[in-house]
């Protein structure tokens, strides 16, 4: 039977599966061939993994067992920059193009332990740096909506892959966005959890205290079902948090309060009609019950310049690692200073060098109080201007997810511009809150509009009930 | 501004080669990079402690693996190897 992929849902694939109207097999071929034919002029996935019989068998015992939960049998992209046993992840760079993961991520495990199956690794900036997927060893990724817009980055495949049906899911990374504006430029929902909540064990590290691994879905309610599969505590993953401090943070007063910090609103550079949207955003959480609520966050306009110092300290850091002699590429020179050179100017684009040579500089000893040492602090102060809020008694503070629709590639060519378009999501990674990106609508153009719930620590449930009261009434 | 000596001191510091011809360029975007970070100089820190949002979390030291488990592939993955060795560019 034919398989309409654009209506499919993980709650109406389940349901067929369950019902024994397909099989996981045909699930997953019919989600492989609809790829093979339309990733051509997308070209969301980097490699489709055609040999994955041993997963589909098992995901087939189970529902014929009667084990089935929702995730058996249910086909989903996986960002480059988490690992796969056996297959390669080259986190969308010529510096790991052969690296062959020597385990799997903890999330691939559990999705394995669920009977998810994994469909192909998707594409992405270099090393998950850039907000547009343009900077891909591999080439660009196209929007599905518009293809003369990017997608979105860093996950711009995963992004992409669910937006033309090409899975039912997608696991990106967000370390300042790049879950939620994809999902925002593509038109679905992208999310980032409680720093902790997820194991980041087999991502291939970025920013350390701001990476999260998380999920692209095509509803609020199906990023719920992942996210609770994926999350919890993990010995590989020191950071993550026990499930007793999970209760214990969200053990707070959830209510229908939505702060507004309308201040924000204000900057230099966001979209005209992004800010129309937002303000019917707002109109539709009034009719909807949710009380609305001016809020002054007065530190948080400084979150990029924050950001822009942190990330890329710590990706100089992590990257260091990455120097040609144990693994990946190696650029030999004439000694052995030469070839780590060579390795990191030839392994690594653009981008990813020009961020470790920022944060080389404001790690350096001359400059480390000035900016480093700062940056520390107002993140403390933007925390504090967060956790007051929530204090006084929001359950959700309410920005649009990015600042302006979809852009063309080559349109932000010089840096800055396109740092500037993480303006609303570094805030949630810099506080290790959670945030989701879900639709609002489309632009003049048919572009589509992301608004961005962020709430508490630990308090996805209330996340998700807020987003989902304003999905259902889209 | 960035001079041209210090983000040859940079690179070298980093690592990571920056040729002769892409010097002011990159030091150029540098510079408007660290002009926008520069808006950090606007807050008094001065009277802030820092509450740092992480600690350092250890945890025992157990062999996760029996030796030898995965010498084969690590090895493979190597950019260069000799006789069950990484084969690395001469240090002294």
């Amino acid at each position: 039977m034919a398989l309409d992929l654009k209506n499919l849902t993980i709650e109406k694939a389940h349901a067929m599966l369950v019902a024994k109207e397909i099989s996981v097999a045909e699930l997953v071929e019919a989600h492989l061939a609809h790829a093979r034919i339309a990733d051509k002029e997308i070209h969301a996935f980097i490699e489709l993994f055609e040999h994955e019989s041993d997963r589909v068998a098992k995901a087939q015992a189970m529902i014929d067992a009667g084990t089935a939960t929702m995730l058996t049998g249910i086909p989903y992209g996986i960002k480059d920059n988490i690992l796969v046993e056996g297959h390669i992840a080259s986190a969308g760079s010529r510096m790991l193009r052969d690296y062959t993961a020597s385990y799997s991520a903890t999330v691939i495990k559990k999705l394995d332990a669920v009977g998810a199956i994994p469909m192909g690794r998707t594409n992405m900036d270099d090393a998950a740096m850039g907000s547009s997927t343009e900077s891909s060893y591999y080439g660009p990724t196209k929007n599905p909506r518009n293809t003369s817009r990017v997608p979105g980055g860093s996950s711009g495949g995963s992004a992409a892959a669910v937006a033309a049906d090409m899975c039912l899911f997608a696991l990106g990374t967000d370390t300042g966005g790049s879950v939620r504006q994809p999902a925002s430029f593509c038109g679905i929902v992208g999310m980032v959890p409680t720093y902790g909540a997820v194991s980041r064990s087999g991502a291939i590290p970025m920013g350390s205290s701001l990476d999260q691994i998380a999920p692209f879905a095509k509803n609020v309610a199906e990023a719920k079902v992942v996210f609770d599969v994926i999350k919890g505590f993990d010995g590989m993953d020191a950071q993550t948090l026990t499930q007793e401090t999970r209760a214990k943070l969200a053990e707070k007063p959830a209510g229908k309060v939505i702060g507004v910090p309308r201040h924000l609103l204000e900057m230099e550079g966001i979209n005209a009609e992004v800010k129309a949207n937002f303000d019917a955003s707002i109109e539709k959480l009034k009719t909807l019950g949710y009380e609305i609520r001016d809020i002054e966050l007065p530190h948080a306009h400084l979150s990029l310049a924050v950001y822009y110092i942190i990330m890329p300290a710590e990706v100089s850091t992590n990257l260091s690692r990455l120097d040609g002699m144990r693994y990946a590429f190696r650029a030999p020179g004439k000694d052995l200073l030469e070839t780590y050179m060579k390795t990191k100017y030839e392994g690594f684009g653009k981008e990813v060098r020009r961020r470790i040579l920022l944060g080389t500089y404001v790690l350096s000893a001359g400059y480390y109080d000035a900016y480093y040492n700062k940056a520390i602090k107002v993140r403390s102060l933007i925390k504090s201007d967060y956790e007051k809020v929530f204090a006084s008694g929001v359950d959700s503070v309410l920005v649009p997810t990015s600042p302006s629709v979809a852009f063309k590639p080559g349109e932000k060519s010089d840096p800055l511009s396109m740092y500037l378009a993480d303006i609303f999501t570094v805030t949630a990674n810099l506080c290790h809150m959670p945030a989701i990106s879900v639709p609002s609508g489309v632009d003049s153009e048919g572009l589509p509009f992301g608004i961005q719930f962020t709430a508490n620590q630990g308090m996805e449930e209330t996340m998700f009930s807020i987003a989902n009261d304003f999905e259902k009434n889209s | 501004m960035i001079t041209k000596q210090q983000m040859q001191d940079l690179a070298m510091l980093a690592r990571v080669g920056v040729p002769e011809a892409e010097l002011d360029q990159v030091a150029g975007e540098i510079d408007a990079i660290v002009g926008y970070i520069d808006i950090l100089n606007t807050v008094n820190v001065e009277d802030i402690v820092d509450m740092p949002l992480q600690v350092n979390v250890t945890h025992a030291d157990a062999n996760a693996t029996t030796t030898g488990t995965y010498f084969d592939t690590l090895i493979a993955a190597a950019p260069d190897s000799q006789d069950g060795f990484y084969k690395v560019p001469k240090i002294l």
